[in-house]
């Protein structure tokens, strides 16, 4: 049952993890710098305080520390951290909040610390189960706040509520064509390529743009639809290393 | 199919009844810690038991007094949703094998080789009866005369299940008949049918079919020694019996951490914390590592079939308190290394209150 005993994959890309020799290593994740313990042949490291944090907390510092304009990317990053189970309500978290980053760093002018931290609160009022208990997923919710964040909506501005309304009922309506039951993985894939494209048309941002990504997580998803889902490939089933879920 | 190196034949040094359902799981246990072959079973009971599926039924708490009125023992198998039997004039088997768990290939495929494996050694004996199987049901015809259920652990699968072959004395109480419509005792089909008979079939089938390799072999004191326990501490429990809650650890206190992944610098000191414990508290402590977000600690896909984190390690994990110390399913120490000596004694008070009281 010792340290040495187990073999720990790394969380970011599956590959074995080994020790290292305390070299100093930039956690993927926050982006600090510490002595390092382990890590991976892609130079992966994923800092002490990163491991234990909660889903709000590596959202939110991984968010302002990433440099990354790719929305899907940053996702996937995030959506592999230890604290994000397969399905949960953390993923309604996820969606705005990656926007949000996406934009900011696509060159759109945002105060990001503060407004991933309203995206979050608001986010947050959508439990576990909204999609079937009230008809609204909270990962199609998250596209809504974020457009609403970016475009300074609130109900006294007409143009903006409805801006806001559409893009909800954008994402709502795209993962009506999702199977069911849930799948928490495909609904921020889903919310995803709607907000992105809503980005890039109304908002002039030029930030990489996907429709139909490979699912990173269809391996350890014991519920996954497979060829039911539009998000599922054959052909990358065993094809990841470790043993990430 | 790989030929098993293994036949157990009756190796049941107890008086059957519960103390069998016993084995089966005591043998579970142990051939997937040695990463044992195939292991199989077939015996007849010597007192009547009724071993409800792990899915209760609906008038289960009528049949459980029907039963005790009529001296028929009552315990709880592993899984499943059939009722089983065992007891004189039943053919009782199980099988111990690698189950699919860990690969792309259907879970029932495996279940279907075992019951055919079975079905192939009975058939001879039964030349009047077209056996059969479908969805843990066995079929003479268009009656089922057996049924069984399938348990995964790990790798590893518990496949248990029952042949009425003079099966009236069963049939004939009303609240068992009614669990069991539709099934026939096999003597009613095929006359001069007997379960020793089947038995000896099914070893010979076995022994001509797949060589050398097999091999009788009672019950080992490794094995003997976990059947007493989860005897005493599950089959016969009530927590098990009646209510579906299976002991967290076997007459012993369950200690579990919850930890970040990879670990962290204090949960690698917890892990050497924990390996002390199990080595000094080996008959006392049963330790278990869980890590954030992978599962069991040495398992290499999350919770593995057939054992879940108890109720403190999915309390640390909703609130995310990492990393997390979990005596008996409580939580001890939060976001802390717990001192050696301070788990050491909280183990043996657990353990006194536990086991030393009322049940010693």
């Amino acid at each position: 049952m010792t340290v040495n005993d187990s073999k720990f994959s790394c969380v970011v890309c599956g590959k074995m993890l080994h020790e290292t020799a305390g070299e100093t290593l930039q956690c993927t994740y926050c982006g600090q710098r510490e002595k390092s313990d382990f890590t991976c042949e892609n130079n992966h490291y994923v800092c002490e305080p990163c491991r234990i944090c909660t889903p709000t907390e590596i959202i939110h510092k991984t968010c302002l520390a990433c440099p990354l304009d790719d929305p899907l990317s940053l996702a996937n990053l995030l959506m592999h951290h230890p604290a994000f189970p397969m399905f949960g309500p953390e993923h309604h978290l996820l969606v705005p909040a990656i926007l949000l980053t996406v934009a900011h760093n696509a060159g759109h002018e945002v105060a990001l610390d503060s407004l991933l931290r309203r995206s979050m609160k608001r986010a947050a009022r959508f439990g576990l189960g909204s999609c079937a208990s009230m008809g609204v997923c909270g990962a199609a919710v998250g596209v809504a706040i974020a457009v609403s964040l970016l475009i300074g909506a609130d109900y006294t501005k007409p143009k903006e509520r409805k801006t806001v309304l559409q893009a909800s009922a954008s994402a709502l309506t795209a993962m009506t064509s999702l199977p069911a039951p849930r799948c928490c993985k495909a609904s921020v894939y889903s919310s995803l390529s709607v907000g992105t494209a809503y980005l890039r048309r109304e908002m002039g941002l030029s930030i990489p743009s996907f429709s139909c990504p490979t699912c990173q997580f269809q391996e350890h998803n014991a519920e996954c639809m497979r060829n039911e889902c539009p998000f599922f490939e054959p052909s990358s089933c065993g094809s990841s290393e470790g043993s990430r879920q | 199919m790989k030929p098993p190196s293994r036949i157990r034949l009756f190796g049941c040094p107890n008086p059957g009844g519960i103390w069998d359902v016993a084995l089966d799981e005591a043998i579970l246990r142990i051939t997937r810690e040695a990463h044992g072959p195939l292991t199989v079973r077939v015996w007849q009971g010597t007192s009547p038991v009724l071993v409800l599926p792990q899915s209760p039924l609906p008038e289960e708490t009528t049949l459980i007094q029907s039963c005790s009125s009529k001296g028929v023992h009552v315990t709880r198998g592993l899984s499943g949703r059939r009722l089983l039997l065992c007891g004189p004039g039943i053919l009782n088997f199980s099988f111990v094998d690698e189950s699919n768990a860990l690969s792309s290939e259907s879970l029932e495929e495996k279940d279907d080789e075992l019951i055919s494996l079975l079905l192939s050694g009975l058939q001879p004996e039964l030349p009047a009866v077209e056996m059969g199987f479908d969805q843990g049901y066995l079929s003479a015809g268009d009656s089922a005369v057996g049924a069984y259920n399938t348990f995964y652990y790990f790798e590893y699968l518990l496949l248990q299940g029952m042949v009425l072959v003079h099966g009236s004395r069963y049939l004939s109480n009303p609240m068992i008949s009614t669990e069991l419509r539709n099934f026939i005792s096999l003597d009613h089909i095929q006359s001069g049918v007997s379960v020793p008979r089947l038995q000896e079939a099914f070893t010979r089938a076995i022994l001509t079919h797949l060589g050398p390799q097999a091999f009788a072999e009672d019950a080992g004191a490794q094995e003997t020694e976990l059947m007493n326990r989860l005897y005493r501490w599950k089959y016969t429990s009530d927590e098990w019996v009646l209510h579906q809650s299976a002991p967290l650890a076997l007459g012993r206190v369950l200690l579990e951490a919850y930890l970040a992944y990879p670990p962290t610098t204090r949960c690698r000191q917890i892990i050497a914390v924990m390996d002390d414990i199990s080595k000094a508290y080996a008959e006392k402590a049963e330790c278990r590592i869980w890590l954030r977000g992978r599962g069991l600690m040495s398992w290499p896909g999350g919770s593995p079939p057939g054992l879940r984190p108890s109720g403190g390690v999915v309390q640390a994990s909703k609130k995310n308190i990492v990393p997390a110390i979990v005596v008996d399913g409580l939580i001890t120490h939060e976001r802390t290394v717990p001192d050696y000596d301070d788990l050491c004694s909280r183990i043996e008070e657990t353990y006194q209150q536990k086991f030393c009281g009322a049940r010693a």
